[in-house]
């Protein structure tokens, strides 16, 4: 292994906004700090811009890219080591981390307390249809439109729940594409509960007023109330039947509605990425509001591990404006942790953020409620519809499994395969849990996938490099 | 209320060696209840290599191992299941002079407990196995030899358990077990009382625990056994692939993942028992995996996980009556116990009934003492 085996204070991995506010704000209190993220750029999924290699797309000015400059600033004046362009694969107690760098080999570093930044992934509850090429995430999209620079498709049906529904058909619609419609699962008024919130983050009123003038301005049509029954290919085209839901008793309305489209992006929200943290052995709770399992955490992030913190997203879901101050907490306290600033100077500096940090909390929730699908849209997965796409596992054969007696999530991975594939069941964790605790009762019982690393897969050629045969057979032999 | 119920035995833990006692009792006729801490076949038993290999079984361990692979071939007949069992010849490699020294020697150890294993040249390995790496010198061959989806283990075993009458409790911890020269007294978590006629541990690594209710203190070691599997790639490989020092096993299964073991050792987190894998452990593993199949470099891994093996001081099993007491009996520490699981299950529940074939213990528990 080709060791760095350099040591820090403290290690970020996730490059955020939440990442860098910690890195940088135990970095000013002296701790030599590392931050770590796949990606080319700082800022994360939420500030993405296209990569340095895209030397064709000309770089305006935008919100994402001032947003970089100035954390790039930050990183440069704290004295911050930066390893972007690295892939996490293991972390091991004590901190040990081992990453992929760009030129795919292994490197490693040692931390006294670690710091997970990593953001969340997307949710998608499956239909008939879900897996057709055109299909894609709503979170998927907004990296075509970000990173990539281009559009979906020629018209695009924007489909799912939450807030990221309207980011994308705004940025679909400023780009100079057709939204052919939007099928939200949410009602007006849901939307509506959530201005008062807003109204303590002005800048998020802004820009959520911006969304919604572009969306109306472009005559787009809103199916409110609504899921997706179906999607079916014909040639090149998809056709996308739609059902409304009475959201007081659930029942379904089949309005016969078809739409047409060449492309649909569709999505159920995010959930906490805790992968490294579950795998260390951290405590998680199920958390019924959002209907996801969180960390266990203390009021400065500090996880059930000592020298283990969550900041961000991953902690539970408020948006990028908080996660920045989450974010500076958790850092000055693992500055605390490292006798780098004493308890008094703690306290005044992390109650000032606390005091910003309580102006988001509403805002957040309710951005959080919003993207938060209801238990009904379990009853868009058909018996026939595959669940675990990496698998392709359908309904009928996770029922048939609880049938004979599986009743928690790992027992029914080791039986059908779910979970089993490339994406480590982060994409079908949310929907199987729901199926199973439509039979067993809660989901707290059902439980979460066993996280194993690698946390990504990982090239054979990179972890093996050059070796000489003789080198590694010099090993205890095997019992005879 | 505390509720009570009585069986004529109770099998506690619910991996290859408590599931095959419990379903020959039952199919004999004895009221059973096995039991679990956790779930039925999730620890090593579920999570294992599934190699059937006879290449890297301890050669005194051989009858066992040959016996316990001929019932897995034919698992509908005794399990009422295909639990997708491979049948596939296994070959042991040599890649140097001193390889093939240790192969020799350490094949011929098996050959003399049975093991129906003879040398092949270069050539005629790698007639048989095109992809091996053409450095190879020799290699020895077993035609007894295969995989299980070992995986799929619990999910057989909970469908027979409803077919023949085995109950099982999942997630059950027991407090404490009580015996008044009689009966013993099972006390579960929620108070709950379970008596049972004859009992029989077979809770693997925590064999040692479980002996603590009769006073008995014995040491057993965990061995964290680490393996790795990659995502579905193109057919590469039709045998069972080890090397001269038993520190491989690769094989690929009919989904196109290929899975790599070979007992090296990850380690056991004792904060909430569960396993951790060591990179470096890792990196030597697949390094010799990629010399053994060279074509296995261009695929990726998918994930790492390990299982919790149980050995005794002497690394020699347990199986027979536990002293002193009456009608209590123990199972478990065999090395490559999955493949044996089938068959020392069966004698184990043969002594139970009394029947013909054995009489003594196997492997007495009291040389440990």
């Amino acid at each position: 292994m080709n060791n760095k085996n350099k040591e820090y204070d403290i290690i970020v991995i996730g490059a955020g906004p939440s990442g860098i506010a910690s890195a940088v704000s135990s970095a000013s209190n002296g701790a030599k700090v590392l931050i770590i993220d796949l990606n080319s750029n700082l800022g994360g999924q939420v500030y993405k811009t296209p990569p340095e290699t895209y030397k064709k797309i000309k770089k305006n000015s935008s919100k994402e890219i001032r947003m970089q400059k100035s954390f790039k600033k930050l990183i440069d004046e704290n004295g911050i080591d930066v390893a972007l362009k690295h892939t996490v694969w293991q972390v091991n107690h004590g901190f040990k981390i081992y990453a992929f760098n760009n030129n795919n080999q292994n490197v490693f570093w040692e931390c006294k307390t670690l710091i997970i930044a990593t953001g969340t992934y997307e949710r998608i509850i499956p239909f008939p249809g879900w897996t057709l090429p055109g299909v894609i995430g709503l979170a998927a999209s907004t990296t075509l439109l970000k990173s990539h620079r281009v559009l979906p498709g020629n018209n695009t049906v924007v489909a799912g729940c939450g807030p990221l529904l309207a980011v994308v058909a705004s940025g679909i619609i400023k780009a100079g594409g057709k939204v052919g419609a939007i099928i939200d699962l949410k009602s007006p008024f849901d939307w509506l509960s959530s201005i008062r919130p807003m109204l303590s983050n002005p800048s998020s009123l802004f820009e959520g007023i911006g969304w919604l003038k572009n969306i109306i301005f472009s005559g787009t049509p809103i199916y409110f109330n609504s899921v997706i029954k179906e999607v079916n290919k014909k040639e090149n085209e998809l056709e996308i039947s739609i059902t409304k839901i009475n959201p007081r008793n659930n029942r379904k309305y089949d309005n016969k509605i078809k739409l047409k489209a060449d492309s649909l992006c569709v999505g159920h929200g995010l959930i906490p990425s805790i992968d490294i943290l579950k795998s260390l052995g951290a405590e998680i709770f199920f958390e019924s509001e959002s209907l996801t399992w969180l960390p266990k955490i203390n009021k400065y992030f500090q996880s059930s591990i000592e020298n283990l913190y969550i900041v961000g997203d991953g902690s539970g879901i408020t948006g990028a404006i908080p996660a920045y101050e989450k974010g500076l907490i958790a850092g000055h306290a693992a500055s605390l942790d490292l006798e780098y600033i004493n308890s008094e100077k703690f306290i005044i500096i992390t109650n000032k953020i606390f005091v910003k940090l309580k102006k988001f909390e509403n805002f957040g929730k309710s951005m959080a409620k919003l993207m938060t699908p209801s238990s009904f849209i379990i009853n868009s997965i058909t018996k026939e519809t595959i669940v675990c796409r990496c698998e392709d596992i359908k309904r009928a054969e996770i029922e048939e499994a609880i049938k004979i007696g599986a009743k928690e999530i790992n027992q029914l991975k080791s039986w059908t395969r779910c979970g089993m594939g490339p994406c480590q069941g982060r994409t079908c964790e949310d929907s199987i849990s729901r199926i199973i605790s439509e039979h067993v009762g809660d989901r707290k019982s059902v439980g979460m996938f066993t996280r194993r690393f690698p946390i990504q897969p990982i090239s054979m050629n990179s972890v093996v490099g050059q070796f000489k045969y003789e080198d590694i057979i010099n090993v205890e032999e095997g019992p005879l | 209320m505390i509720h009570k119920s009585t069986y004529d035995v109770v099998v506690i833990g619910a991996g290859i060696m408590g599931c095959t006692t419990a379903l020959h009792l039952a199919k004999s006729g004895m009221s059973t209840l096995i039991l679990d801490k956790g779930n039925i076949c999730r620890e090593a038993s579920g999570v294992n290599a599934g190699t059937l290999t006879i290449h890297m079984t301890r050669a005194q361990l051989i009858p066992y191992a040959m016996k316990g692979w001929k019932l897995w071939m034919n698992t509908k007949e005794w399990l009422g299941d295909d639990i997708e069992v491979t049948k596939t010849p296994g070959l042991c490699l040599a890649f140097s002079e001193a390889d093939e020294k240790l192969l020799v020697h350490r094949s011929n150890a098996r050959i003399q407990q049975g093991a129906p294993i003879k040398f092949l040249s270069k050539k005629e390995a790698l007639n048989l196995e095109p992809n091996l790496n053409p450095n190879i010198k020799m290699a020895a061959f077993c035609e007894m030899d295969g995989f299980v989806n070992s995986y799929k283990t619990g999910l057989v075993f909970s469908k027979i358990f409803k077919k023949v009458g085995v109950n099982l409790l999942e997630n059950e911890k027991i407090e404490m077990v009580e015996n008044n020269g009689k009966s013993f007294f099972l006390k579960l978590k929620n108070n709950n009382i379970i008596e049972a006629n004859k009992i029989v541990l077979a809770g693997g690594l925590w064999l040692e625990e479980m002996l603590k209710w009769f006073k008995i203190n014995i040491r057993i070691k965990c061995l964290p056994q680490q393996l790795i599997v990659t995502e579905r790639i193109n057919p590469i490989l039709k045998t069972v692939i080890t090397i001269a020092n038993g520190k491989l096993s690769l094989k690929q299964f009919s989904n196109g993942t290929t899975l790599i073991g070979g007992g090296w050792p990850g380690q056991r987190n004792i904060d909430n028992d569960k396993f951790e894998p060591l990179p470096e452990n890792l990196i030597g593993n697949i390094q010799l995996a990629c010399h053994s199949i060279p074509a296995l470099k261009n695929s990726r891994v998918l994930r790492v996980w390990g299982g919790l093996e149980a050995e005794t001081k002497d690394a020699m099993p347990i199986m027979g009556k536990i002293p002193q007491i009456d009608n209590a009996f123990v199972i478990g520490s065999f090395h490559s116990g999955y493949t044996s699981g089938p068959y020392v299950g069966y004698l184990m529940a043969k002594m139970i009934l009394g029947q013909d074939e054995i009489k003594h213990d196997l492997f007495s528990l009291s040389r440990l003492l």
